[in-house]
């Protein structure tokens, strides 16, 4: 009994020294307390906004003015982003367009996504491609697609920013040649590649650093990650070719032709087509190659 | 709720505690809504970007025919930009692009930068961020949290003052109970020094006595100040402590008799002290006709004053150890009345009463009449408890059949005038 009793004593006194705090615990305590409760009560309020559906921008589409029918649209696909919306501007502005179409959409991937499906089912009503890539993809492609303007011919040069630059074992030994990794493209895998293998080089001999885009090799050339790039006067825009050193390519990008569905095919919208995209005539004309018309079309 | 706290203090700590609440609450929503959307565009907006611009060569026009497009892409999704919180305090998030091709970022209050590969390039694209507070839920939310808070935080118990520690160490020491001990030592609001601590110590083992005794008594409790007669306690003690060098001063106190004192409403605590004090003391001033109990002060008339010397005499004397037997009713007792007659005489004793001496003898009722006097005039003083140790024991007389009185005192703590007239 008497032990317990002492027991008890103890506890009180464990009590009493817990009471025992001064005046600076206190306000330190109620202080932390206090953010303390401030910081978990506000963390109810952490938002979580739900995301915006975002998706990449792959068409421009436009409501054709003055159109004579209803909730038809005129479908485009080209293989580059540059003047999509000007050029489906225009289409959108042209009185022979109005006449059948109420929208045009202007789509824009890369040369290799298009599929035999699309092709099949006439998906696109104007297209740019290059013949020997449809004609890999569907047998008879003339009973689906008419072609309306022959593809233009540009010249191709190596870019180095070396001077003494030429295609030889002895510079490229410890060189490295910057190419695209789409080994469907003309003018960054397929010609390049030609004119290496031309010259005689054996291509795992040579070091090449593949890029995804075209942005991307240009901004490894710049960089100087790579000695030698194939380019062509169009690429303009992304460097200046002149302080460059350019070693002509003998062979010719072909840069696709223009066609029409068949089943839509009349020869005056066809001309007037061809005569909207005139628009990228500036890209063809700098290579000072004889631009090719249209036959049948008289401007 | 602590007592210290008044209402009006305790307003504006609610207000302040509002005013931060609102703080707080706005910048978690702030932050979070930043990080969270920020999150989220990195994942999804900066590959969708990248490849947005992978078939981009040169079209200027392209560029912001982009941004025109996101934005529209952004405000379409407005509609399910709502929090699923139940208190939407937050509401309608928006965003739109200020530029996708910005190089180095500055850190703005609602601006999200999100980085994104163009090319080789790292660039990022600087998203702004609108959204509408809901006012009156954030307002009625922060005086509902901040009213809890401070209720609970203002319930804490405060810190104890230095005197209320030590004051709890003293009766830690004493194994007073917890409570009564917090109790107590909030009321006793004086410093307990070092030097009365030091006489406490010897002094403990009687307080805590005391202390338990009293805690456990209702009537105490109700009509006594514990906290001050602890105060009294301490400075008397600290008094006996200097002036016998030892601790003797609470030896010789009857705690019984302490309580009883305490308890008398007329009664002071240092009258009480004295009274408590064992043994009981009886003396008498023959020169102004006072008796005093323990050094306290009984009123008395000067009749019975003789009459209670007169018993006083008879015990010390040890005349017939000390028995005065009542006068028969008829026969009244002229021998003790001859004695008494001595003390009247020569100490200024009222004539009246001599008179009835002289002519009638000591009568019973006389006697009767007399000791009651006395009895009132010292329970009125003390209290009946107190009294009886100085009052009149009886036996009866088995010779005459009558009832025989005499002081309960013993002989010792008697204190008769020094020079008192023998009466016999």
């Amino acid at each position: 009994m008497l032990k317990q009793a002492s027991g008890i004593c103890k506890v009180v006194k464990q009590k009493y020294s817990l009471l025992s705090y001064n005046q600076i615990t206190y306000k330190l305590v109620v202080g932390i307390a206090y953010l303390l409760c401030v910081l978990l009560l506000s963390l109810i309020f952490w938002q979580k906004p739900v995301s915006p559906t975002l998706s990449e921008i792959t068409f421009y589409q436009c409501d054709v003015e003055n159109s004579l029918v209803s909730h038809k649209t005129l479908n485009v696909l080209l293989p580059i982003a540059d003047h999509a919306n000007n050029f489906a501007e225009m289409l959108c502005d042209n009185k022979l367009v109005s006449k059948y179409y109420s929208k045009v959409k202007v789509t824009w991937g890369g040369r290799s996504e298009l599929t035999a499906d699309e092709l099949l089912k006439e998906q696109y009503q104007l297209l740019w491609a290059r013949a020997e890539s449809l004609q890999g993809m569907v047998l008879h492609l003339d009973d689906i697609y008419q072609e309306v303007l022959p593809s233009q011919a540009v010249n191709m040069f190596w870019l180095s920013n070396v001077d003494t630059a030429q295609l030889t074992p002895a510079f490229l030994a410890n060189r490295v040649i910057g190419l695209v990794k789409d080994q469907k493209s003309f003018s960054s895998y397929l010609v390049p590649i030609a004119s290496l293998k031309q010259q005689g080089f054996n291509l795992s001999n040579l070091s090449i650093n593949y890029y995804d885009t075209y942005k991307s090799l240009y901004d490894a050339f710049k960089r100087k990650e790579v000695d030698l790039i194939p380019s062509g006067n169009w690429f303009s825009s992304f460097v200046d070719l002149d302080s460059y050193h350019k070693i002509a390519i003998g062979h010719q990008l072909e840069t696709g032709e223009l066609y029409m569905a068949k089943s839509i095919y009349s020869l005056e919208l066809s001309c007037e087509l061809v005569l909207v995209f005139s628009q990228y005539n500036p890209l063809f004309s700098e290579s000072e190659i004889e631009f090719k018309t249209s036959q049948h079309c008289e401007y | 709720m602590n007592k210290f706290l008044t209402k009006k203090l305790f307003a504006v700590y609610w207000f302040i505690s509002v005013c931060v609440f609102i703080l707080a609450i706005l910048s978690i929503s702030h932050y979070s809504i930043k990080k969270e959307i920020s999150e989220q565009l990195q994942q999804k907006f900066s590959p969708i970007l990248s490849k947005t611009f992978k078939l981009y060569m040169f079209d200027k026009n392209y560029l912001s025919y982009a941004k025109k497009e996101f934005n529209q892409q952004f405000k379409n999704s407005k509609s399910i930009n709502k929090s699923d919180n139940v208190f939407t305090i937050i509401e309608d998030y928006h965003l739109s692009i200020n530029s996708l091709f910005v190089e180095n970022q500055t850190q703005q209050l609602n601006i999200i930068y999100i980085p994104w590969q163009f090319g080789l390039e790292a660039k990022l694209a600087q998203v702004s961020f609108e959204y509408r507070v809901n006012w009156w839920v954030l307002v009625m939310v922060s005086m509902f949290f901040s009213f809890v808070t401070v209720s609970i935080l203002c319930s804490l118990p405060p810190p104890k003052s230095a005197s209320h520690k030590s004051w709890l160490l003293l009766f830690k020491k004493l194994y007073i109970d917890d409570d009564v001990a917090n109790q107590l030592s909030s009321k006793l609001n004086v410093d307990l020094t070092q030097k009365y601590y030091h006489d406490l110590q010897k002094g403990n083992a009687w307080l805590k006595d005391v202390l338990e005794d009293f805690l456990n008594d209702k009537r105490i409790q109700q009509e006594l100040n514990i906290a001050e007669f602890v105060l009294w306690f301490i400075k008397k003690n600290h008094q006996q402590c200097q002036a016998q060098q030892e601790n003797k001063a609470f030896n010789d106190v009857s705690l019984k008799k302490l309580k009883a004192a305490l308890l008398q409403p007329n009664l002071n605590y240092d009258q009480s002290y004295l009274l408590a004090k064992e043994p009981c003391e009886l003396s008498f001033n023959i020169d102004l006709l006072t008796v005093s109990a323990n050094n306290i002060e009984i009123p008395l008339a000067k009749t019975p004053f003789f009459y209670y010397l007169y018993y006083a005499y008879l015990r010390v004397e040890d005349i017939h150890s000390g028995w005065l037997i009542n006068p028969s009713v008829n026969t009244p007792d002229f021998d003790s009345a001859k004695k008494l007659l001595v003390l009247l005489n020569n100490y200024n004793g009222h004539s009246k009463s001599i008179n009835e001496l002289e002519t009638h003898g000591l009568r019973a009722k006389t006697v009767d009449q007399n000791r009651n006097k006395i009895k009132e005039a010292f329970i009125a003083q003390l209290g009946e408890e107190l009294s009886q140790n100085y009052l009149f024991e009886q036996v009866r007389d088995t010779r005459t059949g009558r009832f025989k009185y005499r002081l309960e005192l013993n002989i010792e703590h008697i204190l008769l005038p020094k020079n008192l007239i023998k009466t016999n």
